[in-house]
């Protein structure tokens, strides 16, 4: 079981690193796409033969043995860290409002929480308009239960017992004086305009869309050549990576008492919630991109539709029984003795598990790349793979288990050099005859 | 001097009025009602101009698409004489129309992923450099915020490279929703304010709370020490905060003195009401290929709608991102439409000789004629939606024209070649012309020459084309100076396109 705890804080752990990393390798959007130029003519021509041109990202080298350090950042929350502080927050009205903020940037490798994403105009007005539906929502239907001193004493002690609780839950932190006397005084000046609840409606919009609310802080203070996170950074970051929301009022104060204990026994109580698994799931749904499944119609295949949820679920649950089950992929790479018979090569080791869970089109193909003496380590491959593009209905693109010609890190292994790229085509048959058109490629 | 007349000056004071009324209702402060109200009557005198940029993705099969010109008279010219013109549809408003070809776009590196450049003529091909695409440069030159629409126009999951077509900064994601979309414009629900302390409270209140966040903003920036990138990070956060706080600049109030009718909107509104999306995102209605047609449909809706009643006079309209492979059955063009539809090739008509290259002259038109009639699909609705209601419609705010012949369409994509991502304009393979896409359509209020083909440079090949194209930033240029935005700059720009100004 510890195995699969290694597995599991190393999936994390890479979920970090490549976000962390997004600007360093590198302007990842390479000239477009693979395949042969202009090549004479031919009475059949061709008919195209596109997979794609998709930008060529270079891999992330990983080494596991010496990670590299990340910098000192400020990481922007994304949609979904954001809606789910807010339900931890606010539990009261936790479905009562909604918000429709700007999508979120996708970096080339996948991920939606690159370290450089910024505050633009558009979701400074998004947060906002959030901001103030949650908080409007929470004063006119919840103010009494979750402040009860808002109906017997509503004044600045009870707004100061309401900054006190909440703005520490939303800052992760306990407010440093000048934080707390400004807000004070900003409910001061909005008493004065207004009434208790449109006071403490906007203190709440204040709260919510504050850079500490909105920035996780990777900065540290410096220490040596370095830096080192402070406690509440620290369980900040176990929080969001592990269990994809805040940290508990309960982590906080352990925190900032020096008792939060062994990060790693932290990490594992968190993964080990509904929303450390969820935050598990949204890995690898980006790391493998199957969730645009959902979205495509294919007029050919009848029920599609209940088939590409089907589809969603059984990946959802093959990556539950790998990681949680089974003992995480570590385990199943373990050093097998080679196979006495030759009938059964490594690749049908799978498949004739007596009861599978794992998705048909994927076992053999991880059993193979995975489990392998060969390739130790589980390793999503750009070859044709047994899953049609989610995104395309060209045969040719079939197999693209990954998003487009996206090169996806390896973990902890030297990728292969990337293709060399083509002028400008992405498909390369023109007027080119059958035989001498390049091998049809799967992204 | 000349008096004015009593019932005059008592419409401007009525125009005034409810101006200033519904902008007070909007949360804006009494100073920006007042200015809103007098930017209203303004309008009044003249024509309002209106600028509408309409994506349509990855480029065109050129040999369905290329106007046939009659002669060297580039004002006669036809849309529809190929047996699948992507133009056709826009025939019957030929009087109205430009057709540019010989411009380029920077970087020729490009394929799709040069979506990120192409409305701002910046090099770059990244998707992290800020940069300002054309409608954002005009918009703040006439202080007007565009309004950025979309059907589908990004993944579900999120919004990579291929959704990144308009900029103000960094990218901007499209409104997915036109329900949304009509009640900002328009007026929908009301906004429940709190009651007694009234609009005028919270209007301040806003601004006091914008003000302690910048604050805040500041504060942690003077804590970062040397970190030169986060402070940079905090800058944009607090650039964009000020922003909020400009006390109601671009928002413009609809000059319409009813809500439109919008059927398709509503249905839009009905059919999404309720939705719960997963952690996917691939659920998620208004991402969901079924629903493009129908979505598309309703932000047409909005749009039209938008620009009779000058409700937002700068609009851009991204339908799906550059490499969405949607299957276009629904079109009459089954396939998916990037893979499937636009990286078919040209072929030679049968009886070509191997090692005789196919030539504009004996190839088959017909392989590319399924992509020809999924981008004429675009042309279609278009024309279905918006410009044949412009081109009838009379403009309320200058009485004996129509709404089309004061506003301006610009219709691009950002490759020319389909199959081959041209991003020049050049003579292809097989010796077709192909030029980018680029078309306006609409008078701009008698600011542009319309009814020709502006032809500049078409080059023999990629390295010649980029010496004899024109940048499309020129084109840009003169657009704006077209809507009155004359002291703009673009990168890379040799000047305004003067055939097209009158």
């Amino acid at each position: 079981m510890r195995r699969a705890w290694g597995v599991v804080l190393s999936a994390a752990a890479l979920a970090l690193a490549l976000a962390c990393q997004g600007g360093v390798g590198g302007n990842p959007n390479g000239t477009g796409g693979t395949g042969a130029g202009p090549s004479g003519g031919s009475p059949a021509g061709g008919t195209g033969g596109g997979t794609g041109g998709a930008a060529v990202v270079p891999p992330i080298a990983l080494d596991c043995k010496s990670p590299v350090k990340g910098s000192p950042v400020l990481r922007l929350l994304t949609t979904t860290e954001l809606q789910n502080t807010l339900n931890d927050v606010f539990p009261e009205i936790k479905g009562k409002w909604s918000a429709s903020l700007p999508a979120n940037g996708v970096s080339n490798y996948g991920f939606d929480n690159d370290s450089g994403a910024t505050v633009s105009d558009q979701l400074a007005s998004g947060l906002l308009d959030m901001a103030l539906t949650v908080a409007t929502t929470f004063v006119d239907g919840a103010l009494a239960s979750i402040l009860p001193c808002s109906g017997t004493s509503p004044n600045r002690a009870c707004a100061e017992q309401f900054l006190n609780k909440y703005g520490r839950r939303l800052f992760r932190r306990t407010l440093k004086s000048a934080e707390h006397d400004q807000y004070l005084t900003f409910f001061d000046a909005a008493l004065g305009k207004s009434d208790f609840k449109t006071a403490i409606k906007w203190m709440t919009v204040g709260l919510i869309q504050s850079p500490n609310t909105l920035y996780r802080s990777e900065i540290g203070t410096a220490q040596g050549d370095g830096r080192k996170l402070t406690a509440t950074e620290v369980a900040t970051e176990l929080a969001y990576t592990f269990a994809g929301t805040t940290p508990s009022d309960d982590l906080i104060s352990k925190a900032e008492g020096g008792t939060m204990g062994d990060p790693v026994e932290v990490a594992k109580s968190l993964v080990a919630t509904d929303g450390g698994k969820e935050a598990l799931q949204r890995f690898f749904r980006a790391y493998f991109d199957y969730g645009a499944v959902t979205s495509i119609e294919k007029p050919n295949i009848p029920n599609f539709t209940a088939l590409s949820q089907d589809m969603v679920q059984e990946t959802r649950h093959f990556v539950d029984e790998v990681v949680f089950q089974k003992g995480g992929v570590s385990k199943r790479c373990s050093p097998r003795p080679p196979p006495t018979r030759r009938r059964h090569s490594p690749r049908t080791t799978v498949s004739r598990r007596p009861r599978r869970t794992t998705p048909r089109w994927r076992a053999r193909r991880v059993a193979a790349s995975a489990c392998s003496p060969r390739a130790p380590t589980w390793r999503p491959t750009p070859r044709p793979t047994l899953l049609p593009r989610p995104s395309a209905g060209s045969s040719r693109s079939r197999g693209s288990f990954v998003r487009r010609s996206r090169r996806r890190p390896t973990a902890c292994r030297p990728s292969a050099p990337p293709r060399p790229a083509s002028r400008r085509r992405d498909s390369g048959t023109r007027g080119s005859t059958p035989a001498a058109a390049p091998a049809i490629r799967a992204i | 001097m000349p008096k004015e007349s009593p019932q005059l000056i008592r419409a401007t004071r009525g125009i005034q009025r409810r101006m200033f009324l519904k902008a007070m209702a909007t949360g804006l402060s009494a100073a920006a009602a007042s200015r809103i109200a007098r930017v209203a009557v303004a309008a009044q005198g003249a024509a309002a101009k209106r600028l509408f940029v309409f994506y349509m993705p990855h480029g065109v099969a050129p040999e369905h698409y290329n106007p046939t010109v009659n002669g060297s008279d580039l004002t006669s010219f036809d849309l529809n004489q190929t047996n699948t013109s992507i133009l056709g549809p826009l025939q019957k408003y030929k009087s109205y129309v430009n057709v540019y070809e010989g411009f380029r776009y920077p970087n020729l590196d490009g394929t799709h992923e040069g979506v990120v450049n192409c409305l701002s003529g910046i090099e770059t091909l990244d998707d992290t450099t800020p940069r300002t695409t054309m409608e954002h440069v005009i918009g703040k030159a006439l202080n007007v915020k565009p309004t950025i629409l979309g059907a589908c126009s990004h993944q579900p999951y999120g919004l990579d490279i291929h959704g990144k077509l308009f900029w103000n900064g960094s990218a901007v994601d499209p409104e997915k929703n036109p329900a949304k979309a009509a009640d900002t414009l328009f007026g929908g629900s009301s906004s429940g304010g709190s009651g007694g302390t009234g609009m005028t409270a919270d209007a301040q209140l806003r601004q006091d709370l914008l003000k302690l966040t910048a604050s805040e903003i500041q504060g942690l920036q003077s804590t970062l020490g040397n970190l030169t990138t986060e402070k940079s990070k905090l800058q944009l956060h607090l650039a964009a905060v000020q922003g909020l706080m400009s006390d109601g600049t671009g928002n413009v109030v609809s000059s319409c003195t009813t809500k439109p009718t919008l059927p398709t909107v509503e249905m839009v509104r009905k059919a999404s009401a309720g939705q719960v999306i997963d952690s996917s995102g691939g659920n998620d209605y208004f991402y969901q290929e079924k629903n493009f047609p129908l979505l598309l449909k309703a932000q047409f809706e909005v749009i039209a709608q938008a620009l009779i009643c000058n409700a937002a006079p700068i609009i851009g309209l991204m339908p799906m991102w550059a490499t969405c492979d949607f299957d276009f059955s629904f079109a009459g063009a089954p396939g998916s439409h990037h893979n499937g539809l636009s990286h078919t090739g040209p072929q030679a008509a049968a009886g070509g000789q191997y090692n005789s290259p196919i030539s504009a002259f004996n190839y088959d038109k017909a392989p590319r004629m399924a992509f020809a009639t999924a981008q004429r699909w675009f042309c279609q609705q278009l024309v279905d939606n918006v410009i044949s209601i412009l081109a009838t419609t009379d403009d309320p705010t200058a009485p004996g024209t129509k709404v089309l012949d004061n506003t301006l369409v610009y219709w691009m994509s950002e490759i020319g070649d389909g199959q081959n991502h041209t991003r020049v304009s050049e003579l292809e393979y097989p010796q077709v012309p192909t030029s980018l896409p680029l078309v306006t359509i609409g008078k701009c209020a008698g600011a542009l020459k319309t009814g020709q083909v502006v032809r500049a440079g078409i080059g023999t090949d990629a390295k010649n084309a980029a010496m004899v194209n024109r940048p499309a930033t020129d084109l840009y240029l003169s657009l704006a100076k077209a809507m009155g935005a004359g002291n703009v700059t673009f990168p890379g720009t040799t000047g305004a396109v003067k055939e097209v100004l009158t």
